[in-house]
């Protein structure tokens, strides 16, 4: 039908766990979107990733009905499970966690590469070892 | 009644990532991605336990001071709180969908409307959801309106192009046609127009397709297709070509300002004649017949 957007909503939420409590509940009741609809589809659609933390951009339409696009899982989780740890470090300067190689680095600049926003893969890799050392990890 | 900590930051663009990944390590049970400005990006996370606010403020504050010594040259971070009361969400977004009288005849609510109807009232019940045509959008009631004109010979078969959540099926149903089809090439709408048709008692008349014009054969009476301006402009010749000699074509979906291109698209392909354009706000519906 006659499709006109009326705002879109970036989340970062459990695969499978969506429920209306925060942040669903109040990012898209706000605009009238059918909570349990959403979280019905999402937990659908992500499921078998449960345990991950996936980006999700909703689209909502002008006469709120609504559809939805989920991303791939952000680049802390990867790095996280590259280097075997559960946690980042809390003051990344002082403490480091763990170690990720150059070749991780670019395994996950390539499957991040279309979310990314960046020109080109250089661009990508000095995004992800960012986040890595924001994280307390060490490249190597 | 409990009370939920939201914690806003306002950072620099290469440490979202980071910085979404600290916050759900702290207990945040998401985090919502808000426009910030050129060099920042605005996060919102929600702790579930307001109480807890000065130790995630304490833990957060001394990671983000780390950042800033392993990036002296991002800009400045923001950090602001608020305390947010627990609320019925599952239950509160439906406030926003009232009842609405689209026609004299027809009332278009949701299924936990309890409105009380008038004589000879004919309600439409539309779960909103994922597929577009929930009653509120003037394309949609454009539509119905000139449904209600072009159906009041009963009998006639009708096709509904883009049917979204089959609400203009349901009425061509209610309005006295023999056989309707409703396609959308969209799975999510499919699934809510056959809930919608079935809610409503008109699976025997409606019938519900996944998949596009081009998959069918069939010739109809009456097309309506709300759909938007670059399908519109596509599909002239499948729309006039799957109508019936005097058969009737109902677009929708058209801003003002492209009404007059869009007429002379559909009229330059030599088989219809125009009968009517009809204005609500900003949105236009073109009525044509088959020659």
């Amino acid at each position: 039908m006659a499709k006109k957007v009326a705002a879109m909503v970036k989340l970062q939420i459990q695969a499978g766990q969506a429920n209306p409590s925060p942040p669903v509940g109040p990012a898209l009741g706000q605009h009238g979107v059918n909570i349990m609809e959403f979280c019905k589809a999402f937990n659908a659609r992500t499921q078998g990733q449960e345990g991950m933390i996936i980006p999700v951009v909703i689209t909502i339409y002008s006469d709120r009905s609504f559809s939805f696009v989920t991303k791939t899982p952000p680049a802390s989780v990867l790095l996280k499970k590259a280097a075997k740890i559960v946690k980042g470090s809390g003051e990344p300067n002082r403490n480091k966690v763990g170690k990720v190689t150059g070749d991780q680095i670019r395994e996950i600049a390539q499957i991040k590469f279309k979310d990314l926003n960046a020109v080109d893969m250089e661009g990508a890799i000095r995004t992800i070892e960012g986040t890595a050392r924001s994280m307390g990890l060490e490249i190597g | 009644m409990k009370r939920w900590l939201v914690v806003e930051l306002l950072i620099a663009k290469e440490i979202g990532e980071a910085v979404s990944n600290f916050l759900i390590e702290m207990g945040a049970t998401g985090i919502e991605e808000l426009d910030g400005d050129l060099k920042r990006e605005r996060l919102r996370a929600y702790f579930p336990r307001d109480e807890r606010k000065k130790r995630i403020l304490g833990v957060l504050r001394r990671y983000l001071k780390s950042l800033k010594r392993l990036f002296p040259g991002h800009p400045p971070a923001q950090i602001g709180t608020a305390s947010l009361p627990e609320q019925d969400w599952g239950e509160n977004w439906k406030r926003f969908f009232k009842p609405v009288q689209v026609t004299p005849r027809f009332l278009v609510r949701p299924p936990w409307s309890r409105v009380r109807l008038k004589r000879g009232q004919i309600p439409i019940d539309i779960t909103p959801g994922m597929a577009f045509g929930t009653g509120t959008h003037a394309t949609t009631i454009l539509c119905i309106q000139a449904l209600e004109e072009r159906l009041k010979r009963k009998g006639q078969s009708v096709l509904d192009v883009g049917t979204g959540s089959a609400i203009l099926s349901i009425i061509a149903a209610k309005l006295g046609a023999k056989e309707v089809w409703g396609i959308d090439i969209d799975g999510a709408a499919v699934e809510n127009a056959r809930v919608n048709v079935e809610r409503n008692g008109v699976s025997d008349i409606v019938k519900i397709r996944k998949g596009s014009i081009g998959s069918l054969q069939k010739k109809f009476d009456v097309i309506v297709a709300n759909i938007d301006l670059k399908s519109l402009r596509r599909m002239r010749r499948s729309l006039a070509g799957r109508l019936k000699n005097l058969g009737v074509l109902i677009l929708s979906g058209i801003l003002g300002g492209e009404k007059e291109r869009i007429r002379l698209h559909y009229l330059e392909t030599g088989l219809l004649r125009w009968v009517k354009t009809a204005q609500e706000g900003e949105w236009v519906c073109l009525t044509f017949q088959r020659k």
